[in-house]
Formats: C-alpha cells, sequence, structure tokens
C-alpha cells in the first residue's frame, strides 16, 4: 500500500524549505537575457517589471505595466518634459484655446511618421479620435469586451472635433476642462497608427504601433517585450538600440537580477530591498516623492462608518509614523492632505496625529465605547501606491483598531477580484485604497477617489457630498491656476475633516539602476518611462 | 531501523501535541501582539527566532500556529475518513451501478493534480482556512474510499462473513461487526500518513493566500510573507518552513512505523 500523495507530501515538505531557503538565487525566466546578449549588451536596456502589461493599446487599458511600455512606443498631442508632469509640446506643437475654453486648435507636427511609415497628420488625429469617440466607427474601443480604459475621463467632454488643414485639428469640448492638456499627455492617450488600426483592429492590444522613440518587436507573454530604436523619431534617435521590459514576478530575483547585471533598471523595488540596493556600489537607487496615496477607505453610507466621529476616531487609532518608518522602511510620509504634497494645489491639514485616548472618546461619543467588528477587503500584491503590499498594510490596521476595540476580519483577494469587488455600487466594506495620479492635475487626484460618479472607478468609500462635486466641476472650468487653488483649498478641507479614508501615507516612488545607465529619470505619475535620452556607457 | 523512525515520530508528534496543549504557557509573547519598532530583529535572546514584519515574535507564532496545523491535519483526514469509509464499504459490499459510479467519482478525482481541485473548490467557496479544510479534504476521500473499498472486497469474501451471511445477518450487520472492525489498522495507517500531506496540502493554500487569513499563524501564510524578505531577513520564512518540514516528517515516520508494527 505505497501511496504517492503521502511521497510527495515529504518531498513536498523539503520542496517548500528548499524554495524558501533557495528561491532567490533561482534563474529568473531565461529566454530573453540569452537572446539579448547575443546582440550585445551595451546596446541593450532591459527593465525588470512584475507583471505582464493587460495590453498595449494605450486607449483600452488602465495599468501601470502596461503604461511602462506604452510611454516608450507612443507619443501623445502633449507630453510631459521628462521627470515632471509640465506639459510641453508633443505631436502637437502648439495650441490655441478659444476665449471660452472650450474650443482647442492643435497645429501638428510635421513630417512625422508611425513606425509602419504612416504619416502622421490631421487625417491621423480624427481617426484616433473617431476610434475613442465615434460608436459608429468599425474599430470603436468602446465595443471591446472586458477592457479598462481611463477615456471617459479623458475624452467625456469632447463635443466635437474636425481637421482643418493637413497640419491642424480642431477639438471641441462641451465644457471648459483645465485638466485636458495635462491628459492629452498621459500614458492612456497616446495617437495610434490608422494603418495598424485598419490592420489589427481590437488586435493593437498586442501589435502596437505608435511614433514614439521605440517601435514594437515582440511580446513573449509572461516573459518579456522586445522593442527597437526609433531610428526617425523626431524628437532625436534614442542613445539604445533595443529596449526589453522582462517580466520577473519574484521581488528577490528581481533584485539579484539586477545585481549580477542581468536588467539595468527595476521597474519597481520593494521597500525592504532598499537597505541592501543602497549597499550596492554598482546600483543608484533613485527616489521621488511621487504622486501616490495609500489608505483605506470606510463606507460612510453604512452604520457605524456614517457617523463621522467613527471615521475620525479610526484616524486617531492608527500610528501613522510608525506605519511609514517601519512597515515602509522611511519610505513613505503621513498623508496630512487628500493631496499630494507634489501638487500645486496641496494645502497641508491639521494631522490625525496618533492619539488613543482621542479615538477612544469619539468612539464612546458615538456610542461604540467597546468598538465594533467589521471586515476589511484587500489585494494581496503589491502596488505603485503601496510598495509594502495591500495586506500587510491591512495587518498593521487590524493591530492598530484592535486597540481601540475595532475587530477586523481581513479578506485577501488576487488584484482583480478585489477590484471587480470593491468597484461596486453595492460594495459596503471597508477596502485598501489608493491612487497614482495620472497628470500632475489636482482633479486627476481627488475626483476619482471621492467624486460623486466615481463609485466604479477609485471611490470605494463611496463618499457624495453635493458642495465637494460643485467644487469638482468649478475647478474643471476653471482655466486660472490661482483661481483653481482656491477651489482645491476647499475641496481638500472639507475632505479631510469628512473623512471618507483612514488616511495612511504618501509613498515615494523607488527604483533602481545599474551604476552604467545615464539620463534615467523618474516621473511623478508612476505609470512613465522616459527612455528617449537613457544610454548605457560601454565597459 | 524502521522501529526507531517510528519511535522518532512517535516523539515528534508528542511534542507537537504537548505544545498545541500548552500553547498559551510556552509562547513567551502574545502570537498577534505587534511591535513595529522592533519588526525585523534577527534572533536574539528576547525573541528566540526573531520577529516578523510586524514586530511579532517568531517562536510565539509557530507556537500558536502548532493548534491550527494540528486541527488541519486531524480535521481534513477525519472528515474525509468519514466520508471516504462510507463510500469505500458502500462500493465495496454491495457494490452495483451506485457503487460503479461513486468509484468513477474517486477516480476522477483522484486523476485532478491536487492544486488545481483545491483552487476550483476555493474559487466557488472562497478563502479561509475552513474552507481550505474542506477543499483539501475533499481531495483525500479517494484515498480512504480506494483503501476501504479494496480492503470490503476481500473480506466480503471470507467464510466467516459467508456463514454470518448464511445465519441471517443483515448487510449493515455485516459490515459494521465483520467488515469494519477488521480494516481499522491499515485504515488508522493511512490516516497518520494523510495527516501530514494534508498539513503540507494547507500549508500550500496559505502560502497562495487562499487558506488561513491574516493574522492567523499559519505556516504555510507565514512561510508565504517570509518570502518577501528572504533577501534581508530571512528568518521569517526559515524557521515557519522548518517546522512544516519536522512535522510533516514526524507524521510520516509515525505512520511508516505504525504500518510495520500492525501490518497495514
Amino acid at each position: 500500500m505505497r501511496n504517492g500523495w503521502v511521497r510527495r507530501g515529504v518531498f513536498g515538505a523539503l520542496a517548500a524549505a528548499l524554495v524558501a531557503t533557495l528561491g532567490p538565487w533561482m534563474p529568473g525566466s531565461g529566454a530573453a537575457p540569452a537572446l539579448a546578449a547575443s546582440r550585445g549588451a551595451s546596446e541593450t536596456v532591459r527593465i525588470a517589471i512584475a507583471t505582464d502589461p493587460t495590453g498595449l493599446d494605450p486607449e483600452s487599458v488602465l495599468q501601470n505595466e502596461a503604461g511602462f511600455v506604452m510611454s516608450t512606443i507612443y507619443d501623445g498631442l502633449t507630453k510631459y518634459r521628462p521627470g515632471t508632469t509640465t506639459v510641453e509640446p508633443g505631436l502637437a506643437t502648439s495650441w490655441a484655446i478659444s476665449q471660452s475654453g472650450r474650443r482647442y486648435v492643435f497645429t501638428l507636427r510635421r513630417g512625422v511618421t508611425f513606425q509602419d511609415g504612416t504619416p502622421f497628420d490631421a487625417k491621423a488625429v480624427t481617426a484616433w479620435l473617431d476610434r475613442i469617440l465615434n460608436p459608429r466607427d468599425p474599430h470603436y474601443v468602446g465595443n471591446q469586451q472586458g477592457i479598462n480604459d481611463f477615456n471617459h475621463f479623458t475624452f467625456g467632454d469632447v463635443g466635437s472635433y474636425k481637421a482643418l488643414a493637413p497640419d491642424k485639428v480642431a477639438i471641441t469640448l462641451k465644457k471648459p476642462n483645465a485638466e485636458f492638456l495635462a491628459d492629452l499627455a498621459m500614458a492612456w492617450s497616446g495617437v495610434t497608427s490608422p494603418t495598424a488600426v485598419d490592420r489589427y483592429g481590437y488586435g493593437l492590444m498586442t501589435h502596437p504601433v505608435g511614433t514614439g522613440p521605440f517601435a514594437f518587436v515582440r511580446w513573449a507573454r509572461g516573459q518579456y517585450i522586445e522593442l527597437r530604436a526609433n531610428p526617425d523619431y523626431w524628437g532625436g534617435a534614442p542613445r539604445v538600440g533595443e529596449i526589453i521590459f522582462q517580466e520577473i514576478p519574484e521581488a528577490s530575483v528581481r533584485l539579484l537580477s539586477l545585481e549580477q547585471g542581468k536588467v539595468q533598471i527595476l521597474g519597481d523595488v520593494p521597500p525592504q530591498d532598499v537597505a541592501r540596493l543602497r549597499h550596492m556600489a554598482s546600483v543608484r537607487v533613485l527616489t521621488q516623492p511621487g504622486l501616490a496615496v495609500d489608505g483605506i477607505s470606510l463606507p460612510v453610507q453604512t452604520p457605524p462608518f456614517n457617523d463621522v466621529r467613527v471615521r475620525r476616531a479610526l484616524n486617531y487609532a492608527v500610528d501613522k509614523r510608525v506605519l511609514a518608518k517601519d512597515l515602509f522602511f522611511g519610505l513613505a510620509k503621513p498623508m496630512n492632505s487628500p493631496d499630494s504634497t507634489d501638487e500645486w494645489s496641496y494645502v497641508a491639514q491639521t494631522s490625525y496625529t496618533y492619539d488613543l485616548a482621542t479615538a477612544k472618546a469619539l468612539l464612546r461619543e458615538a456610542g461604540y465605547p467597546n468598538g465594533f467588528a467589521a471586515t476589511l477587503y484587500t489585494y494581496t500584491n503589491p502596488r505603485g501606491y503601496n510598495p509594502a503590499g495591500g495586506a500587510k498594510v491591512a495587518e498593521a490596521i487590524q493591530g492598530d483598531l484592535a486597540r481601540v476595540g475595532v475587530r477586523l476580519t481581513i479578506r485577501q483577494m488576487d488584484f482583480a477580484a478585489f477590484l471587480s469587488t470593491v468597484r461596486k455600487a453595492s460594495f459596503s466594506g471597508m477596502a485598501s485604497s489608493g491612487w497614482s495620479g495620472d497628470n500632475g492635475d489636482p482633479d486627476d487626484f481627488m475626483q476619482p477617489l471621492y467624486g460623486c460618479t466615481a463609485f466604479d472607478t477609485g471611490n470605494s468609500s463611496h463618499y457624495c457630498n453635493k458642495q465637494v462635486d460643485a467644487w469638482f466641476a468649478e475647478g474643471l472650468r476653471t482655466t486660472s491656476e490661482a483661481a483653481r487653488k482656491k477651489i482645491y483649498a476647499q475641496v481638500e478641507a472639507r475632505i479631510w475633516r469628512d473623512a471618507p479614508w483612514i488616511y495612511l501615507v504618501y509613498a515615494t516612488q523607488v527604483r533602481a539602476e545599474s551604476a552604467d545607465v545615464h539620463g534615467y529619470l523618474l516621473n511623478p505619475t508612476e505609470m512613465f518611462f522616459d527612455m528617449q535620452r537613457v544610454s548605457i556607457s560601454s565597459h | 531501523m524502521r522501529r526507531s523512525a517510528g519511535v522518532l515520530g512517535a516523539a515528534i508528534l508528542a511534542t507537537l501535541v504537548l505544545t498545541a496543549a500548552f500553547a498559551g504557557q510556552l509562547a513567551p509573547y502574545h502570537p498577534l501582539a505587534q511591535d513595529l519598532a522592533h519588526a525585523l530583529e534577527p534572533p536574539s535572546n528576547t525573541h528566540w527566532l526573531g520577529t516578523d514584519e510586524f514586530g511579532r515574535d517568531i517562536l510565539s507564532r509557530i507556537i500558536a500556529g502548532t493548534r491550527i496545523e494540528l486541527l488541519i491535519g486531524v480535521g481534513t483526514v477525519a472528515m474525509a475518513l468519514v466520508a471516504g469509509v462510507a463510500v469505500g464499504l458502500y462500493t465495496g459490499y454491495y457494490g452495483g451501478v451506485v457503487g460503479e459510479g461513486l468509484m468513477r467519482l474517486m477516480d476522477i478525482l483522484l486523476a485532478f493534480p491536487y492544486l488545481l481541485l483545491a483552487l476550483m473548490v476555493i474559487a466557488i467557496l472562497g478563502p479561509g482556512l475552513l474552507r481550505a479544510m474542506a477543499a483539501v479534504s475533499i481531495l483525500t476521500i479517494p484515498q480512504f474510499a480506494r483503501l476501504v473499498q479494496g480492503l470490503a472486497l476481500t473480506l466480503r469474501e471470507r467464510q466467516y462473513v459467508e456463514a454470518s451471511r448464511a445465519a441471517g445477518a443483515s448487510g449493515s450487520y455485516i459490515v459494521r461487526r465483520h467488515l469494519l472492525v477488521n480494516m481499522w489498522g491499515p485504515i488508522i495507517v493511512q490516516a497518520t500518513l494523510n495527516v501530514g500531506a494534508s498539513i503540507i496540502a494547507a500549508a500550500g493554500l496559505g502560502f497562495l493566500g487562499l487558506g488561513a487569513q491574516p493574522p492567523t499563524p499559519e505556516w504555510g501564510a507565514m512561510l508565504s510573507t517570509g518570502r518577501d524578505y528572504m533577501l534581508t531577513s530571512s528568518w521569517v520564512a526559515t524557521f515557519p518552513g522548518l517546522a512544516i518540514l519536522v512535522t510533516v516528517i514526524g507524521f510520516n515516520l509515525f505512520g511508516d512505523g505504525l504500518r510495520a508494527a500492525i501490518g497495514g
């Protein structure tokens, strides 16, 4: 009576121990390095990413890793100056905005061609807009099943558009939108080649063609994406011949790959590994405050969370400083406004400083002297705005809240299941919440999290305040930055007081590069990779 | 040789049971008490096995986890045993179309890779310790069903069973008084061996985040989170891994020893 399962049991135990001990020293996926090595390492930059992109059609995806790759393939009509969210000319060299703030006339860059040879002109721009906005277009992106996109946010206000001349396009908005130019520079606003769209249709997801500094070569799913330099790039030929985005899911394997020179840039670095990287002579750690917030959304329409005293009590009960210092290894700062410190609109609010006595008093006042039980939904993986990982932060919060009698049950799920659970109007639990800014505008940073119409994007607390929503609308209508500053100052103060979140931390963006990489700059929007000026020194 | 291995297994099990029984007294700290200021400290006099990413004492968590692992191991096997023995006895003694159908179902369960099937069960039931136990338990049923069916097929042809039948004994009487009493030995051996396998399976699900939910000190889940700190704080993963290893080896040595002693 030999039993295979039992035998496997013993070997399983040994294997588990072995994986735990040796896992980090096992090689990553092997195909791409060998392929690249034969072409000479000085010509190739390899970038380690944690997850496969969901697709490479800018108007049909919404995922940071996809943004990494697409920002090297595509250009928008506008562009962010490398390392900033300052808008500068992209495929449009200039633009004129009408007095009403609704009509934009873009002058297009001449002599630009897509990577497949198609000329870039006004016809290409209107074809691109047709695909996004015209339901009768044969390639209308909205007809695809199961895609996740940002088109309503970016193009929702577009009323009409028209080619005025081969190098002139007019876009008229239904109402003024102060962040429209910044939106056009996002990773989700790349202009796609009309020829490629005709040829591949929705298959553009895996056959991206843009005007950017690098052209797509191949995508081995779950392994790597290979890109070749576009020597005709209008902004000047790139300084490396090839980029390979290599998927390495294990954080420790990514780190060792950098250490051994198998990759040159790490797309994200877990906070616990930063100290080790800083000690390595051949590696530079790059950090930037970043446009990222991490917190816990509270279901403001469900008891006991409908009482603002309860929500404030929970904010006082969490020790954000210790969290930032020990769980994020100092690579985070406690939040003191719903806005990012990196936004021009940021106004510091009075912190909810860790204070158990105040927390308990507030809970008593609200009628919960012994606390209560609640469920906290979270995800298992790390995110740009939460490099420690959802479940880790949730567990720390669970420990903190237990001190005031609030007993949390944690439900952890993989990220896709988590999103489909919390991005629903019927959701009524606490949830790990966070946001990476897409375009450096305060509207993008707050409306998707606290707007009445954002229950299916980032507003899992279902916070809905008519006054705040009116301010959001006013903020978009107003073009003067000084006037907008005043509006968002009110928004921030109000949301902060209403405490629809347990406000936790601003996570620092961390990436790492080997010392022979030059010219690589972090962008505050964490989904960007500015690779055009990057070079590698020869040994 | 086999005997001494069995004794070693018994000693490991005795230690585990005692640890589980007196976990509250043995653990130097509360297994859930967080102290972020002392997170990821290496083994020292104050924390013999170091602390994890929340500053919790790893030794205390492993001690508290003993209860959970034993509950998982014994609980899943007990559930599987009851169902598996029932199926095995029915198909072995009565057979028929129903019995045939049941055994084909068992074959299907056996043919599936266990992890895939466990993931399917959890996809339906949702993650959680009890659900993970249910998943593992369902996967273990065929082991018992196959064993018991085989034994029942042999036993029912024995002369004393035929004599009993000729004397007018009912089917259920024969199953209880003649079949079941004569198969306890092999069933217990099989159960002991399966406890180790069940612990591994549940730890695997915990490792994937589908078993015990935080902050439960389940060893598989501890191993999984410890993996993130492998390069900088290897003790977080190493000790839960060793605990799983020793426990599973203990059950298997004991099971092998038992088999040698009572002749499985």
